[in-house]
């Protein structure tokens, strides 16, 4: 069994004792066993992984795109399978991808009404370019089709989709892969930013240790084991 | 935005696609209106058959199987009032008529008209005689049109006999009869039937005007000139009272007489609207009457003769359809499943961003039924020129067909169809062939075609669209389409 911090109140996201796998070739294949785990508002967490840990399913899990064998994700103390996970991903959470996830034929700002018009808010032109703003576009970036933008560019605008509605946590998974060091860093700082001074929970998966580095809470997820480490030394945290 | 703005932007940013998507859908509905557009104009020309030749159907004795058959019994059944009423209760039926002939003696008038040839033979075998004298015309309703064997009968004093007064002993006289012998309505007229074994008091309740004769004509062409076929000496009697005095053999110095029927009896069924005969000449035979001596018409010959192209169109227009329908959904399920596997990394960007997938699937629908909308109004201006053109070809490649095979009895057949339809009430210059179709498709039809095709489409994109949404949107992403 792992345990990473137990349970409190001011936990925002919780895993109690989840299990999950699926089956491959008549074979079932765990990913995750009674695992615990918590994350906080206010924090930017970085899950540290190789390819096939279980580092995405943990994402996943994390947003309702997955459902638990057994155990429960807890949101705010709550399931979110019994809060409906397409409610709990429209009102409580974003996720950021590798590959940004935009709609290809719609600009900047048409990305970010579609999100505005999924949580029922008035299409506002004014704070869809002041979100575009807050991760460094302009308006003329802002107005073209989101296929004619750079990567770097379009993961900002899947960023400032994530923060449509003042959702409290916000999911990347691998937001870093596609970009080149100088453009992650800058994404790494919007991340940063948007935990310490938005007070947001920022969960971002990697394989890359340098950018896991650039978080506040670091763990490593190996062999379905989750170990915590700090910025350079690495702490056994976890027992089975 | 939701997902109707989304679905308009989808619409204008991916031109080339939609494009696509309108042709084929163009294409296919351009075919399905073509076939619709002939099948209703067929299905139009069959109901104006039907009008021509009136929403009526009768029963009566069927004379034409007694003739072929030697067991049967060439003397024609009497339809009972009772076995009468039984269809009557079916559901398109608005009303009925029955319509049965005697003969009669007046005993207490004088006719219209000198001695006739029958009376004149009679005084020749020396025996006296009352020979009849009025035809006497059993109805249940004579108000009702096509049943008084007139060409015009008008109540000018009284009233008109009903269903009501069935098994009650009144008449209606016709205005010069009862002139010459100063009755009125509220008297007596006296009736012997023909062999005078019965008599009966038949009180005057209308008097009337008729002019011209079917009777008379149909009579005299039979080389007969009898006084008590003129239309003044006719009366009008309930059903059931001429039933009572029917007696059509007499004897004269030893010998029997049988004196020529004066009509089929029969019963006339009025529909609610033409199209419903079929249903009603289907459910008749559930009903307990003697099939085996009865039928019923309602001018299938005349009928028949009339939409016999229109059929072989409409028959192909139906394969036209069903052609397009399975093809159409077949083609067009393909490339909305190519389209929807395209649109699924939106559909699972969409899923993850906490959208519903009813909303998504409203998307898909809006813009499927947008391009739908758009091809509808192509398919109904190229399918209906398209229709109008191929439908009356068709048609004269029928009648061509049609006119080249047609072979003695087929022609003989015309003539038969034209002899029927003159006895049924139907001018046998109105049954031709329909040489044709008023094709052109009004609103109801429009609309028709447009929920069919709407329905269709809406299928082709549930089907494809429902699979998908069956999965995770981590699994669509996963699967990189």
């Amino acid at each position: 069994m792992i345990t990473v911090e137990k349970p409190s109140e001011k936990s925002l996201l919780s895993f109690e004792n989840v299990s999950f796998g699926y089956e491959e070739k008549g074979e079932k294949v765990v990913i995750l066993k009674d695992f615990n785990m918590t994350f906080q508002q206010g924090k930017f967490y970085a899950l540290l992984g190789s390819s096939g840990e279980g580092k995405s399913t943990l994402l996943a899990l994390s947003g309702g795109l997955e459902s638990t064998d057994e155990g429960s994700v807890k949101y705010k103390g709550k399931d979110i399978q019994k809060i409906s996970p397409q409610k709990y991903r429209k009102e409580n959470m974003a996720i950021v991808f590798q590959n940004f996830n935009l709609i290809h034929y719609m600009t900047a700002l048409e990305n970010i009404y579609v999100a505005m018009g999924i949580m029922k808010l008035e299409k506002n032109e004014k704070a869809a370019l002041g979100l575009l703003e807050e991760v460094g576009l302009r308006k003329e970036q802002a107005m073209r089709p989101v296929l004619k933008l750079s990567g770097g560019q379009q993961q900002r605008v899947a960023i400032a989709r994530a923060l449509v509605g003042g959702k409290d946590l916000i999911l990347a998974d691998e937001p870093t892969g596609n970009l080149d060091d100088e453009t992650a860093k800058e994404v790494l700082r919007i991340f940063k930013k948007m935990a310490r001074r938005k007070g947001k929970c920022v969960i971002m998966v990697t394989h890359d240790r340098k950018v896991a580095n650039e978080a506040d809470v670091q763990y490593l997820l190996k062999n379905r084991r989750l170990e915590y480490m700090n910025e350079n030394t690495l702490h056994k945290h976890a027992k089975e | 935005m939701n997902f109707f703005n989304r679905g308009i932007l989808s619409l204008k940013r991916r031109k080339s696609r939609n494009i696509t998507m309108l042709i084929i859908m163009g294409m296919i509905l351009s075919l399905m209106v073509m076939g619709m557009s002939i099948l209703y104009a067929a299905e139009d020309a069959r109901v104006l058959a039907r009008e021509t030749l009136g929403g009526q159907v009768s029963l009566s004795y069927n004379f034409q199987d007694a003739v072929l058959d030697e067991e049967k019994d060439f003397a024609p059944k009497v339809i009972e009032s009772h076995e009468a009423a039984l269809l009557a209760e079916q559901e398109n039926v608005v009303d009925y008529n029955a319509i049965a002939y005697a003969y009669g003696n007046g005993v207490n008038i004088e006719t219209i008209g000198g001695t006739s040839n029958l009376e004149r033979a009679l005084d020749f075998s020396g025996t006296p005689i009352t020979p009849p004298n009025v035809a006497v015309v059993g109805l249940h309703n004579s108000g009702l049109s096509g049943l008084l064997d007139a060409d015009h009968v008008e109540i000018i004093e009284g009233r008109h006999l009903t269903l009501e007064d069935q098994g009650r002993e009144v008449v209606l006289m016709e205005k010069s009869l009862a002139d010459k012998n100063h009755l009125g309505i509220g008297d007596y007229l006296k009736v012997e039937s023909a062999d005078q074994g019965r008599e009966l008091d038949l009180e005057i309740v209308g008097i009337y005007q008729a002019e011209g004769s079917r009777l008379s004509e149909r009579m005299g062409g039979y080389g007969l000139q009898l006084s008590l076929i003129r239309s003044e000496n006719r009366i009008y009697t309930p059903y059931a009272m001429a039933l009572d005095l029917r007696e059509n053999e007499i004897t004269v110095g030893g010998s029997h007489i049988v004196l020529p029927s004066l009509g089929t009896d029969r019963v006339v069924y009025y529909m609610d609207a033409p199209e419903n005969i079929q249903t009603f000449l289907e459910e008749a035979k559930e009903y307990p009457l003697d099939w085996e001596s009865f039928r019923l018409d309602a001018n299938d010959r005349a009928y028949r003769y009339m939409v016999e192209p229109v059929e072989e169109v409409s028959s192909l227009a139906r394969k036209m359809i069903l052609v397009t329908m399975i093809g159409g959904l077949a083609i067009l399920s393909l490339v909305l499943m190519l389209w929807v596997k395209e649109r699924n990394y939106e559909t699972a960007v969409l899923l993850s961003m906490g959208e519903s997938k009813k909303n998504i699937i409203y998307q898909y629908l809006s813009e499927m039924l947008m391009i739908a909308a758009v091809a509808l109004i192509f398919a109904f201006l190229i399918g209906g020129f398209a229709s109008e053109s191929l439908g009356n070809r068709l048609m004269d490649r029928q009648l061509a067909e049609g006119e080249g095979e047609a072979t003695l009895g087929e022609m003989l057949e015309s003539r038969l169809i034209g002899l029927s339809s003159k006895g049924a009430g139907v001018d046998p210059e109105e049954i031709q062939p329909i040489e044709e179709l008023e094709i052109g498709t009004g609103l109801y039809e429009k609309g028709k075609i447009t929920g069919m095709s709407f329905s269709l489409m809406i299928l082709a994109v549930l089907l494809p669209v429902s699979n998908v949404m069956r999965h995770s949107p981590k699994s669509i992403l996963s699967r990189g389409d």
